[in-house]
């Protein structure tokens, strides 16, 4: 619209201040009071100051025929011809705006495009080396693992310096045998102990009762003096009565006291068993002692020693977690790449294209008109311009000139993790 | 982007809500109470500045954190971003640590 009105100015331009005073005139009369007939007479110029205009002032200038004029060309034909010329003039002007425009947008697009392409190729490199990342050290983890059960199941490439954990559970299974096999020595001596013991008590209580029957016969033995004191010698026959019973009472302690000294050898032999035996039972305690603790150092070390390779291999295994973790943060990292591609590529749809194809459609819609006109006034071929083909021909080397030639190369820009990649407000 | 964003959250162990554009954002807000609001700038329908402005206009969204993730890093969005009551924005792409990170500051 717009660039209608500046053509309209252009033709017009010598024109511009006869018009305005035209239009203008009946109305500047009216600006001041006048009478109701001055009013009257204003508005009857108006029409009159209109057709003026169309008929006087409006019309073109006729131009002179010009030397290189077709000298059988009627007049009104060729300001028909200089007519079309000048519809064309301005048509291949707004070409030359649009197509400059459309060159630069087409250039935008060529860029964000190689913008596009860039970032896609990254990200795609990206991804697939961590990706490879990945499954590298997920092997390694998993060669790991794998150790670690090995050294679990105990196979046979474990080192000779260190036992597997079923060969250490094994071989304390042996020790605890080995101990309860010596506790259950030991347990017998005691029973053996407890046995003796029981005889020695037996034999002592043996004793006992000889020591109370010895402390009977020393009774008597006191009794019969009492009682041979009290008749004061007596007869002889008492005294021989009295005089046996005490030999008797003598054989009798003679006996006891036998039995005594051979109980007495008894357990003085039973002590001396007993002594051996508890010799021999803390013999056996000690060696079972010894031995436990010697092997129990043994598997504790060995204990340590799988702990230590347990710890390493868990250590190597969470490191390479951790590697991968970051490596998978860089996967993410690499797909938003996408996410930004897309975007770019929406925005170059909307209004970038959108706009460009907008502005060649009218474009070539006036291009069309005005060749239809041509064909209509019969001053071009019409078998020559069939079907528009021309135009179109006329839009392609306006608006197809190569973007490759003249698109600058944008570098791609810096990957995340820029300082102002995050802002709070 | 959103399933990324929403794996790195989970794998942190937060809980998500993921909405597909903005009005599903402010449908979901409605229906609860969420500490946080995560959104792009660039969304089908609403997008995310309207969004964040959708949400500050809620009375139980007044002073919740909102993060905007864009690849916009230019000023004037930003600005409006600030204007509407984002309370951060982050420039994609960015890698999940600064994300959590991020959150972790806003939270606090």
């Amino acid at each position: 619209m717009i660039k209608d009105f500046l053509v309209i100015f252009r033709i017009y331009r010598n024109k511009l201040f006869l018009i305005l005073l035209i239009l203008g005139m009946p109305w500047a009369w009216a600006a001041v009071w006048v009478p109701w007939w001055v009013n009257l007479m204003c508005l009857a110029m108006v029409p009159i100051a209109g057709l003026i205009l169309i008929f006087r002032v409006l019309p073109l200038p006729e131009q002179p025929r010009r030397e290189g004029d077709d000298s059988t060309v009627s007049d009104a034909r060729i300001r028909k011809m200089r007519k079309m010329s000048s519809g064309i003039n301005n048509l291949l002007s707004r070409w030359a705006q649009v197509s400059h425009h459309s060159r630069s947008s087409i250039e935008d697009v060529a860029s964000h495009v190689d913008e596009v392409i860039s970032y896609s190729e990254r990200s795609i490199i990206d991804v697939s080396k961590n990706f490879i990342n990945v499954t590298r050290k997920t092997r390694r983890q998993v060669d790991h693992a794998l150790g670690l059960l090995e050294r679990t199941r105990g196979g046979s490439h474990v080192d000779s310096g260190s036992r597997s954990l079923p060969e250490l559970v094994e071989a304390y299974e042996v020790m605890t045998r080995h101990v309860v096999e010596r506790l259950g020595r030991i347990s017998e001596t005691s029973q053996q102990l407890e046995r003796r013991h029981e005889q020695v008590r037996e034999n002592l209580k043996h004793i006992d009762t000889l020591l109370d029957q010895l402390s009977a016969h020393d009774s008597k033995i006191g009794m019969l003096a009492l009682n041979t004191s009290v008749t004061g010698g007596g007869s002889g026959a008492d005294f021989v009565s009295v005089s046996d019973q005490i030999r008797t009472i003598s054989l009798e302690s003679k006996a006891l006291t036998r039995d005594i000294r051979r109980t007495l050898e008894e357990v003085r032999g039973q002590s001396q068993e007993t002594h051996g035996a508890v010799r021999q039972a803390v013999q056996q305690a000690r060696e079972a002692a010894s031995s436990a603790e010697e092997e129990s150092g043994k598997l504790k070390s060995g204990m340590l020693e799988n702990s230590r390779a347990l710890e390493q291999t868990l250590a190597q295994i969470s490191a390479l977690g951790n590697e991968i973790q970051a490596d998978i943060n860089n996967i993410i990292v690499a797909l938003q790449f996408q996410d930004i591609t897309q975007q770019k590529l929406q925005r170059l749809k909307h209004p970038m294209l959108t706009d460009l194809t907008t502005s060649l459609r009218a474009i070539f819609d006036e291009t069309r008109v005005l060749s239809s006109k041509l064909q209509t006034t019969g001053m071009v071929d019409r078998s020559g311009a069939e079907g528009g083909g021309d135009s179109s021909e006329v839009a392609k080397d306006v608006a197809g000139q190569p973007a490759e030639a003249t698109s600058p190369q944008v570098a791609p820009k810096p990957k995340g993790g820029s300082s102002d990649t995050v802002e709070i407000f | 982007m959103r399933q990324m964003v929403c794996f790195t959250l989970t794998s942190a162990g937060h809980d998500v809500v993921e909405a597909a554009d903005g009005n599903e954002g402010v449908a979901a807000a409605r229906q609860g109470k969420f500490d946080l609001v995560i959104t792009d700038v660039n969304m089908p329908g609403m997008n995310g500045i309207e969004l964040v402005r959708a949400l500050r206009a809620l009375p139980e969204y007044k002073f919740t954190p909102m993060l905007v993730l864009t690849t916009e890093s230019e000023q004037s969005i930003k600005q409006k971003g600030r204007d509407a009551g984002a309370t951060g924005w982050i420039v994609k792409p960015f890698s999940p640590d600064i994300l959590l990170n991020t959150l972790a500051k806003v939270l606090d």
